[in-house]
């Protein structure tokens, strides 16, 4: 791709290939859907190339694409409000995967389907990520403290999920309710 | 930081590694130039909405005073293509490229014609038609090329010349030179790419030619995997080129002989005068064209070793060394265009990062080896993106491309008189165009 991209720092493709697969997978496990992840990342990353001037002059331009897939994650929450959490249990989630992989992949995205935006987004980007919630904070745009309250909720309510569907779960069908 | 709780990661991580995605940059460069065009759009509907407010409010004075003389009445264009500042091209058709749009530039034509959806591939050696390319994104992300369609110009009716099978996709495509048949290369994948990512790698890539009166098609998978393949000027062989460690070879579209014409890492005497050059060692022959007589064959030779990046050779059609042109230490936009009397060779070479400013011309007659156009040094010196030959060889077109990331990537179509002392023409071709701005030019 010569010629597209003015050079001072890093040019837009190598940040692009060395951030797509944590982007992508952050935003998968964020949505629960394949396709949209994918889909999004591919838009969050078409807006940091059109901003590219001012973005590879930043101190952080991966913080910035990490905050531009979270804004976009945040739209596409509201627009799929209903949808957003039946799909993916209706779905499968997108994309095939082994089968014994099913329920470990149901579990957890069902379990952060549940949680607010923001303390899906805390969960993923330090426990996901491995950033600092200093560093969190600059992605969320919100204060470390706050990351750190979310990120706590966040835990709690996931054990809590898990603890509750893992019997009836491993049990199978046969003796769920109803 | 709360204490983290291992479980929840490690199940986190498991989640995440399991589906398979695939960078796709050309897919990120569509959804820019598409974000950019949306934006450019709101930008000239608020300026259009604004000077028509203004106007309005001018003329609503000017009748109140008596002296309503009228305003000249503006037919703007489409946003994305800027009015021509010259008077068009001078001949034939352009084929422009644009994503998933095809355009094209008659004399007379102050602005691009929109002649339907698709990726531009070729120009009818008629002039008459143009072929496109058609695809689409599989539910696995991956980007399939599941049709050739010509298009006529006249009826703008289309017809499907090629379909892919599920696990095909379809490569880059040219007419023969009576326009009799078509030759394309189509890639197999391993898996069918709606229902399971096929990795990186494909089953098999192979040319393939249609007879476009009888329908009959001929594949060549007995070549490998080939990444480039062109028409011989009578129609008859096929050039075609693959890894390094394949050769370049020529095979005969009807009996399906072949012959060497530069084995791998190239010939004894093609390895002496890259070496002695200073140029390093052959490693892949790239894109190998024949000339417009058949008498020459241009390729990139890819270098490793030394300070370039790639060396144009010229060839003779038994593969003897004939010419190097200048070295490249950045990877080109312009690979080696023919002039249609097939002894002028144009190329393009660069510096990295990306500044690929000088376009070159390789004259064999002469063997004067000289610049065209140089647009400047450095990493805001507009880019050479494209050339291409007029049917009658007059004119060259050359596609300039800035490197401004605030308005996009504006493109400029600069056509030079190669005979006469004509002045360059240039046309503003608008910020939207795909990383192959200049397609084909035809009759």
């Amino acid at each position: 791709m010569p010629g597209a991209v003015p050079r001072d720092g890093p040019s837009f493709e190598d940040v692009y290939l060395a951030m797509f697969d944590r982007v992508v997978r952050a935003v998968y496990v964020v949505i629960g859907n394949r396709e949209d992840a994918l889909d999004l990342t591919q838009d969050a990353f078409a807006r940091v190339w059109a901003a590219w001037d001012r973005v590879r002059r930043m101190e952080r331009p991966d913080a910035f694409v990490l905050r531009v897939a979270v804004n976009l994650s945040r739209s596409h929450a509201r627009r799929h409000a209903v949808f957003g959490r039946l799909l993916p249990l209706l779905m499968g989630h997108g994309g095939p995967a082994p089968a014994d992989a099913v329920e470990t992949r149901l579990d957890i995205l069902d379990a952060l389907a549940t949680l607010p935006h923001r303390q899906r987004w805390a969960l993923v980007l330090c426990d996901l990520e491995g950033l600092t919630s200093e560093q969190a904070s600059s992605v969320l745009r919100i204060r470390a403290s706050t990351v750190r309250v979310h990120l706590a909720r966040a835990r709690a309510a996931m054990r809590q999920h898990l603890s509750e569907t893992e019997p009836s779960q491993r049990a199978g069908p046969a003796s769920a309710p109803g | 930081m709360p204490p983290a709780d291992e479980g929840i990661e490690a199940r986190l991580r498991e989640a995440a590694g399991l589906p398979q995605f695939q960078p796709d940059m050309v897919d990120v460069r569509r959804r820019k130039e598409r974000l950019t065009c949306r934006r450019r759009r709101g930008a000239v509907a608020v300026g259009v909405l604004g000077t028509a407010l203004t106007l309005g409010t001018m003329a609503f004075l000017l009748i109140r005073l008596g002296a309503a003389d009228g305003i000249p009445a503006r037919t703007s264009s489409p946003a994305s293509i800027s009015p021509s500042s010259g008077t068009g091209i001078p001949e034939g058709t352009l084929l422009l490229g644009f994503p998933e749009a095809l355009h094209v530039l008659r004399p007379g034509d102050e602005a691009p014609a929109y002649v339907g959806e698709g990726w531009g591939v070729d120009v009818s050696p008629a002039g008459t038609e143009v072929l496109a390319s058609v695809g689409r994104r599989e539910p696995t992300g991956v980007w399939r090329t599941i049709a050739l369609v010509e298009v006529d110009l006249d009826s703008l009716d289309r017809t499907v010349l090629v379909e892919a099978e599920p696990r095909e996709s379809l490569g880059p495509a040219e007419w023969s030179s009576d326009g009799t048949k078509l030759l394309y290369l189509v890639a197999r994948f391993p898996t069918d790419p709606a229902r399971e990512h096929p990795g990186p790698k494909v089953e098999t890539e192979m040319p393939c030619v249609l007879d476009a009166a009888s329908g009959a098609t001929r594949c060549f998978p007995q070549l490998g995997i080939v990444y480039s393949a062109h028409w011989s000027p009578d129609g008859r062989t096929l050039i075609v080129a693959g890894h390094g460690r394949r050769p370049v070879q020529v095979v005969d579209i009807v009996t399906g002989d072949r012959r060497v014409l530069v084995p791998p890492g190239g010939s004894a005497a093609i390895r002496e005068a890259i070496g002695a050059a200073g140029f390093g060692v052959p490693v892949q022959f790239v894109e190998p064209r024949f000339s417009s007589t058949g008498r020459y064959v241009s390729s990139l030779a890819s270098v490793q070793g030394g300070d370039a990046f790639h060396v144009p050779v010229v060839l003779d059609s038994a593969g003897n060394l004939v010419a190097l042109g200048t070295e490249s230490r950045e990877g080109t936009r312009v690979l080696g265009e023919w002039s249609p009397t097939g002894d002028r060779l144009v190329y393009t070479v660069g510096e990295p990062p990306y500044s690929v400013t000088e376009l070159r011309l390789l004259d064999l007659t002469t063997s004067a080896d000289r610049i065209l156009i140089s647009t400047g040094e450095g990493p805001r010196a507009p880019v050479i993106a494209g050339a291409k030959w007029s049917p009658s060889g007059r004119w060259l077109a050359v596609a300039i491309q800035e490197r401004s990331s605030a308005q996009g990537f504006p493109v400029v179509l600069r056509i030079l008189d190669m005979e006469g002392d004509d002045p360059p023409r240039e046309m503003a071709l608008g910020t939207e165009m795909s990383s192959e701005p200049l397609v084909a030019w035809g009759p």
